[in-house]
């Protein structure tokens, strides 16, 4: 892993246009990837993960801010011409139903991935095969119509589609989002083989923070097209400081848990108005304080290089308040089932 | 797509007759012996013989040389007005909905002025100017015609922009162009063909029309506007000459109509909605039926007792027939639920769980039946209800809350309306009541500001709003068991947990019981007290939720709760996965459904169906090899 990053993402700001308004949808947005690492973007819906993403592949137009791949800006239009260059962006969408055309056969829609490299016809299906192999999927699914697939075999077409152009880095969004969980399993650990053969860097956008924990180096929590939080994957995941990751944590749908549990879940989501003085999940947030509703929280850093974006954040303890316990429930004990990483 | 057309036999027998009239009209001078101008005063207005199979006109000529003949001018006219019609349209249509922006609304309105203008009259000044030129004015018909063409391209296009192939392709650096050529025409195909049988039919029309009126082909040679308009004026003498016309005019726009329902038939077949935000279950393919003779579901060795029991299902086996073939989805299930108990049904997509929610509140789709065993519900038949007794049964006694909230809920009524029918329809309560017991149940379902919510209409809804409406909706007939079948799937982590969180609140406030169906083992988890895991169409375990999450026992339950990422020790090893994927219903094999797929598969397993057995007390499993304690599944990473 070198320290050169692939992706640096500045102060991103998308609007979109609702009638004559404009609405963000991403605000002041900054994270990097470096080469051969994930970042996961994690949020609920409408936080603005996908859009960041969308954004960096130059789907939907920047209002402001940058968004520099291997040394050029790839902000503006200009950049689409090299697109079809080898080492590109790519990306493996969340649904696999409609990410691959249904009235082509899958090779045709993975022969437009053939780059500028001129390579033959033979080249281009040779590597076809190739491909097909190590995500595995029988050569025969080259000459298939998606429509015979299976989601778990439409999501290795779509990954092998992306490896076509040999990209450095590839978006994922939501790529398991539709699958079964076995076969989620196996599309995850696949993702992550081609990353350690090829050292491939992702940027990995999810709303299960556990999935997202596990593909990822670094994760940056989103909630309203903000940067709540960012930090190692493990510690964000563990024992997170902002008061919204610890509530994705304890939403965390896991196997064995005990009822008492739900009954120190955080306030509804149904009270979340929208704020635009103050901290935006102040209306949502168990220990918010007068100044939450006022003031902008500042961006603290800490220990570990992760940021938090919280008025009660104590840089001291490296943390802020929890609720007090309900009645009869006992505080959040965030569950601990990982094992501190090694990598 | 051909293949769908083929397989309307009307829509073909009109292709197959369209072709003819066309190539016969095409072939006139190589089928005829004689000229349509050739005359025979003679026989002046015959009726069909072997010499004139459709008889003759006031001046002896041969009515179908003159059919044949004047076939080539009309259909060729009808030709001009279908082709410029969608040659103009269809790029417009593709640029409106594909490029859009200050595209889109330049041609829409030009397309809006054009459809203002009383295209009758503007093609009778346009034949008027150009009456020496017959084609100029048809393309000029073909013109006018084009605006609804480009609405209907536009439509097709703006839906296939938004789909995620065509992101892949712009990411991949193909052309505008090219991504139009290769992924946005093809999938508007068949909306165009469908508008190209429909405007050449409605240009034979005006074709026929205007000739009839006189802007024609010139006497003597014919076409079938002119051959009517001659044909009325000596119908008391013989019937033929307007009948001629009138046949071939007839026949043709016949055939046209029908191509085009079939085509519209395919497209639409081609066109199956765009899935569901997040996960989406497709219906498993038709096999056949399994032969494996049945397995016996042991006695439920768990609480309650069957006599105290609220739902007692015994043996039921569940079948769809499609196609005459019967294939078994559920076999030989038991099921027992408790009055005020929660009870989950975990396992993966096709598996057959929503069958058996489905069953037992009597909601299987269509070709879908109950062909065994015994559903009894507080001591009444289920499976043998019918009429009025049905209609109570599901008005009272159970209800079902279905995956995506939305669809569920009647976008054209206000949410207070909905509710207010079912309680007034239930309890036969004053408006007045029945407006009062819905803000309660609009309350009961946590939802903030009741009254507020109930004046929206439920687009205006989010995911979770939307899906407490479902609940309020479910509770309002007071049940004692509510069915969930993946009720928070669409929906996010945090508004899922407080789902799930309300629905064990009303569990307990009401004291109904609830069967939660759902492919997470982590949203069984949060709420019930037992849970049954079901494999191929049958329990493969079952019993408390502690026990069979702490200490699975089926080597299928165990993989299940392993493969999720929530339950890795080391983020750096792969997730431990199952081999292969889920067999459908015909492949079930005679001995262990579960085999292929198993790391602890010895040669008795195949040998002969599998019986559940109790391996704890309330703790049953269907293997021959339970894990014990410490047992765990190999970690079997096969990428
Ligand atoms: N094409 C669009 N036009 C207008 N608004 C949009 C559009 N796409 C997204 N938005 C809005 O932008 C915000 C962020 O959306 P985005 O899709 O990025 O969220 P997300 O975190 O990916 O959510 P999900 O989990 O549902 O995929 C939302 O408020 C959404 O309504
Ligand atoms: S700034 Fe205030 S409202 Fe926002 S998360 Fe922190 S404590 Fe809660
Ligand atoms: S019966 Fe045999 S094959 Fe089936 S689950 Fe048990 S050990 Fe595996
Ligand atoms: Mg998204």
């Amino acid at each position: 892993m070198s320290d050169t990053p692939v992706l640096e993402v500045s102060g991103l700001t998308v609007e979109y246009r609702r009638g004559r308004k404009r609405v963000p949808a991403v605000s002041d947005v900054s994270f990097s990837i470096r080469e051969g690492e994930t970042v996961g973007l994690v949020g609920e819906s409408g936080s603005g993960k996908t859009t960041i993403g969308r954004a960096i592949l130059g789907l939907v137009p920047v209002s402001a801010g940058s968004i520099v791949f291997d040394g050029h800006d790839v902000t503006g239009p200009a950049h689409h011409a090299r697109r079809r260059e080898e080492g590109q962006i790519r990306a493996v969408f969340q649904d696999p139903y409609s990410s691959l055309n249904p009235s082509l056969p899958v090779a045709a829609s993975l022969a437009e991935e053939c780059g500028t490299g001129g390579r033959s016809r033979e080249a281009t299906f040779a590597r076809m095969v190739d491909l097909f192999e190590k995500v595995g999927l029988p050569s025969t699914v080259v000459s298939s119509y998606p429509g015979r697939l299976s989601g778990g075999q439409r999501q290795r077409v779509a990954i092998a589609r992306a490896l076509m152009s040999d990209p450095r880095l590839i978006i994922c969004d939501e790529p398991v989002s539709a699958l079964d969980v076995s076969v989620q399993a196996q599309v995850l650990n696949l993702l992550r083989q081609i990353q350690r053969v090829r050292s491939l860097s992702y940027c990995f956008v999810g709303h299960d923070l556990d999935v997202v924990r596990y593909m990822s180096d670094w994760i940056v929590v989103l909630y309203r097209g903000h940067v709540l939080e960012d930090g190692p994957a493990r510690t964000v995941a563990q024992s997170p400081r902002h008061p919204y990751t610890r509530a994705l944590v304890a939403a965390s749908p896991h196997p064995v848990v005990s009822p008492e549990d739900i009954a120190t879940r955080p306030p509804s989501s149904l009270n979340a108005a929208m704020v635009t003085t103050g901290c935006p999940f102040a209306p949502r947030c168990p220990v918010a304080i007068d100044v939450c509703w006022t003031e902008r929280p500042p961006v603290c850093t800490a220990p570990d290089g992760g940021k938090v974006a919280c008025h009660r954040y104590d840089p001291v303890k490296d943390t802020t308040p929890t609720a007090e316990p309900a009645a009869g429930g006992s505080p959040v004990e965030v569950p601990a089932p990982v094992a501190p990483r090694t990598r | 797509m051909a293949r769908q057309f083929l397989g309307n036999r009307l829509a073909t027998g009109a292709l197959i007759v369209l072709a003819a009239i066309v190539i016969a009209c095409a072939a006139a001078p190589v089928l005829t012996s004689s000229g349509p101008t050739d005359t025979s005063l003679g026989e002046s207005l015959q009726g069909p013989s072997a010499r004139h199979l459709l008889g003759t006109d006031q001046l002896g000529r041969d009515l179908l040389t003159r059919v044949l003949f004047g076939g080539r001018s009309t259909l060729l006219h009808a030709l001009i007005v279908s082709l410029v019609a969608v040659g103009v349209a269809v790029p417009l249509g593709i640029v409106a909905g594909y490029v859009g922006g200050w595209a889109d609304r330049v041609i829409a309105t030009v397309t809006d002025i054009v459809m203002s203008l009383p295209a009758m009259i503007v093609m009778l000044v346009v034949m008027t100017a150009f009456s020496e030129h017959l084609p100029v004015a048809m393309a000029a018909l073909g013109l006018i015609l084009a605006p609804p063409i480009v609405r209907n391209v536009r439509g097709a296009a703006l839906a296939v922009r938004n789909e995620l192939f065509i992101d892949a392709a712009k990411v991949a650096g193909l052309s505008k162009g090219r991504i139009v050529f290769r992924h946005v025409f093809p999938r508007v195909l068949g909306p165009i063909l469908v508008q190209a049988a429909l405007a050449t039919a409605l240009g034979l029309q005006f074709a026929v029309g205007l000739s009839f009126l006189g802007f024609g082909a010139q006497p003597p040679s014919p076409d079938w506007g002119s051959m009517i308009s001659e044909g009325s004026q000596v119908l008391n003498s013989s019937p033929w000459p307007l009948l001629a016309g009138g046949i071939a005019l007839g026949l043709v726009s016949l055939t046209l109509v029908l191509v085009g329902d079939g085509l519209r038939d395919m497209a639409v077949e081609s066109w199956t909605g765009s899935p569901s935000r997040r996960r989406r279950r497709p219906a498993r393919p038709p096999v056949m039926v399994s032969q494996a003779p049945r397995s016996q579901d042991g006695p439920e060795t768990e609480k309650p007792a069957p006599d105290e029991a609220l739902l007692v299902v015994r043996g039921l086996s569940v079948a769809f027939t499609t196609g005459g073939t019967e294939r078994k989805v559920v076999s030989d299930l038991n099921l027992t639920i408790a009055p005020g108990e929660i009870v989950g049904i975990v396992g993966e997509s096709g598996c057959g769980k929503s069958s058996v929610s489905r069953a037992v509140s009597r909601l299987l789709a269509s070709g879908g039946e109950i062909v065994g065993g015994s559903i009894r519900f507080a001591d009444k038949d289920v499976a043998s209800l019918k009429g009025e007794d049905l209609y109570e049964y599901r008005r009272h006694s159970v209800s079902y809350v279905a995956q995506d909230p939305m669809t569920a809920l009647d976008p054209s009524l206000r949410v207070g309306v909905l509710l207010r029918r079912i309680v007034q329809a239930g309890e036969g309560l004053s408006r007045r009541a029945a407006d009062a017991r819905v803000l309660e149940l609009l309350a009961q379902v946590q939802l903030p500001d009741p009254a507020a919510v109930a004046k929206r209409y439920p687009h205006e809804l989010s995911g979770g709003m939307a899906q407490r409406v479902g609940i309020a909706r479910a509770i309002a007939t007071k049940p004692r068991l509510l069915i969930a079948d993946e009720p928070t799937t669409a929906l996010d982590v945090t508004v899922q947990a407080e789902i799930l969180g309300l629905l064990r609140s009303l569990q307990q406030q009401l004291g109904m019981a609830v069967l939660l169906v759902s492919h997470d083992w982590g949203v069984v988890a949060q709420i019930c007290d037992r849970v049954v895991v079901m494999y191929g169409g049958e329990v493969v375990e079952r019993g408390r939720l502690e026990k069979v999450a702490r200490e699975p026992a089926h080597p299928y339950t165990a993989a299940l709760l392993a493969c999720r990422p929530s339950s890795v020790v080391d983020d750096d090893l792969p997730l431990p996965t199952i081999l292969g994927s889920v067999l459908s219903p015909g492949e079930w094999p005679t001995g262990c459904r579960f085999a292929a797929r198993c790391t602890h598969r010895t040669e008795s397993c195949d040998a002969a169906p599998i019986p559940v057995s109790a391996v704890a007390s309330a703790h049953d499993v269907r293997c021959i090899h339970p894990l014990r304690d410490g047992d765990s599944t190999e970690v079997t990473a096969d990428v």
